[in-house]
């Protein structure tokens, strides 16, 4: 019974808690889960959220762009003929793929060219700019530059998964009934632009975006922790002590000063390691529901401070946050967005004109425009 | 308790909502599939540690949706994710230009300690990449080449003589694989990394060789901590690629 009572009390789209909406049957709460308009604002956060990881993850290898990505490269158009011939297990880590960088050859200038109409539409997509357009090529470019077998790297997998689902979400923003001219339709609404005064209407797209990318991180943050249980280093604790104490810079005296305090210490990493077991396992017993927000969001956070500073790993940490992000009900991006404006530097981010913002009950009565595109 | 919500339904047409319920269950099932479909492991069997094949089911269905549909969309990863090994190997490699009379041009450290922190972790996995050493398994009979053929050799990490952390590849034929300790080759994906990367370098640098070093250092076990850390746990291997030519002359 209070189990039943735990799972009712997760929220549907809008906040409202699914045991209102679940009354009518399964399929009535699937069609809620998945097909009512929410509002948008939370898709454009995460859309600038993700394009700011987006653009510094590209603009990170400025001035290496034909060492890494181009056909005269590390891996070159020779390489990539002998890899399409090898069979797997032996061939490589990832299938290749499709890559805009293909169509460069072994034109230098061509890549580095790419390279820099690349970021340029990174920074027009989290701005807001003709996002219709610029979602498209932002998961092309994501997909092109990510496409080289010899530098792929896990957490390219979660920029993919970002642009995928942020491509869907604008290509569908408003389409079906948002009341824009064609010229909207084709390019994407000029109230995607983050940036000052704006009233949104509800958006099915912008609900089906964030359930999907919600489900898809689900799906991610439980596998990767399943399979950490394949590790004897997991089970034992220890997974983190090795981060810690990395080879080449380790001396044996640096460890042995931990002596005195050894058992402390273990401890101390045992507990993390087996806190990350937990996160990543619970994740769906607790990603949905409001009041265990703080260990969504620390959690994510702290494995955030963990994977740059512990691991050295980029894009893993602030894609995790996010991820968690896409969870936060309009409420909460309502209430995180008022607390913006406060910032000095972010000052015209009010959104004052925003039913939302003016009147929060408003959107709770179903007053603001509805747009199920 | 807060008064009810009022339900904002849908406004799409019945068959729009039946048809994207579909579109989702489909796009959601290919992704589950592909996570199913990863093998796991290595699982402790009769005949020692061995990976487990996916499920027929998912196998099976993951032939027909990852490159049909999860392929084009580039979302093939089953988050089996590397970094979660996080005892792994630490590798860092040294290229050697070289030119046409063999003298050194120039040696470069991979991952660069000056390179910006998104380039040298790419560096990084490059140097791993070239780490991916294969167990070699020795014949059990002596083979004889066919007519007109030569005996079918393997190139193996051999000792440098006199010096146990230092390793050479060196050609032999597979039925003098020795078979008195454990022999470990490159993998063909390494060899295949080894000879692009060696070419790029040449091309950049305009060298007409590259000698190609990888230093290796095994993860420090906690187990430090009780005792004795294992003979040469602190050590590196140093193991020689060769000089490979760039084909830049």
């Amino acid at each position: 019974m209070s189990k039943s009572r735990n799972a009712l009390s997760a929220e549907g789209p809008a906040g409202q808690p699914l045991a209102e909406v679940s009354e009518g049957g399964l399929w009535k709460a699937w069609v809620h889960f998945w097909f009512t308009p929410a509002d948008p604002t939370g898709l454009h956060a995460i859309r600038v959220l993700a394009g700011v990881l987006f653009l510094s993850w590209l603009l990170g290898f400025a001035g290496h762009e034909n060492e890494m990505f181009g056909l005269q490269g590390w891996f070159d158009t020779q390489a990539y003929k002998e890899a399409s011939r090898m069979q797997p297990p032996n061939g490589p880590p990832a299938p290749i793929t499709w890559s805009l960088v293909y169509l460069c050859g072994e034109n230098t200038a061509a890549v580095t060219a790419l390279y820099w109409a690349s970021v340029a539409v990174l920074l027009l997509f989290t701005l807001g700019i003709a996002t219709r357009i610029t979602s498209v090529l932002t998961w092309l470019v994501v997909g092109s530059f990510t496409a080289n077998p010899l530098i792929s790297y896990d957490g390219d997998a979660l920029l993919l998964i970002l642009a995928f689902y942020l491509m869907v979400g604008y290509v569908l923003l408003g389409q079906w009934n948002g009341g824009l001219s064609w010229l909207g339709r084709l390019f994407g609404s000029s109230r995607d632009w983050l940036l000052g005064p704006v009233a949104r209407p509800q958006s099915l797209a912008a609900n089906l975006t964030m359930r999907l990318l919600q489900v898809h991180f689900t799906i991610l943050v439980v596998v990767a922790g399943l399979h950490k249980l394949q590790s004897g280093d997991w089970w034992s604790g220890a997974a983190l002590w090795y981060p810690l104490y990395p080879p080449f810079t380790t001396k044996l005296s640096e460890v042995r000063s931990l002596a005195g305090r050894r058992d402390f210490y273990l401890i101390m990493v045992s507990l993390a390691t087996y806190a990350v077991l937990a996160w990543q396992l619970g994740f769906p017993l607790f990603a949905w529901r409001q009041r265990w927000r703080p260990i969504l969001v620390g959690g994510a956070l702290i494995g955030w401070l963990g994977t740059a500073f512990l691991y050295q790993l980029p894009i893993f940490g602030p894609a995790f946050v996010i991820g968690s992000l896409c969870f936060l009900t309009p409420d909460e991006w309502s209430w995180l967005t008022g607390w913006l404006p406060r910032v000095p530097a972010l000052e015209r981010l009010r959104l004052a004109e925003s039913p939302r913002t003016v009147d929060q009950g408003a959107r709770r009565s179903a007053q603001t425009p509805v747009t199920t595109g | 308790m807060p008064p009810p919500v009022p339900s904002k339904a849908s406004s799409l047409p019945g068959w729009l909502v039946g048809l994207g319920s579909l579109l989702i269950l489909a796009h959601l099932l290919a992704v589950i599939t592909l996570v199913l479909a990863a093998p796991s492991g290595p699982w402790s069997t009769p005949f020692g540690a061995d990976m487990a094949l996916a499920p027929w089911f998912a196998g099976k269905l993951n032939e027909i949706t990852t490159p049909s549909y999860l392929q084009p969309l580039k979302l093939t990863h089953n988050y089996h994710f590397l970094t979660n090994r996080t005892g792994m190997t630490g590798v860092i490699l040294e290229a050697r230009l070289r030119d046409e009379h063999g003298n050194v041009l120039n040696t470069l450290t991979i991952p660069d300690p000056n390179a910006n922190h998104w380039v040298k972790h790419r560096q990084a996995i490059l140097a791993r990449s070239l780490g991916d050493d294969q167990p070699v398994q020795p014949q059990m009979g002596e083979s004889v080449a066919a007519p007109n053929q030569q005996v079918k050799k393997v190139k193996i990490w051999e000792p440098v003589e006199g010096k146990q952390r230092e390793l050479q590849l060196k050609e032999v034929p597979e039925h003098l694989v020795p078979r008195d300790r454990p022999v470990m080759k490159t993998s063909d994906w390494t060899n295949l990394l080894v000879r692009s990367y060696a070419r790029h370098l040449g091309r950049v640098h305009n060298a007409d060789s590259v000698e190609i070093i990888r230093r290796s250092q095994e993860p420090i076990p906690p187990a430090v901590l009780v005792g004795d850390p294992p003979p040469g746990a602190f050590d590196e291997l140093i193991s020689n690629f060769g000089r490979i030519p760039t084909s830049n002359k």
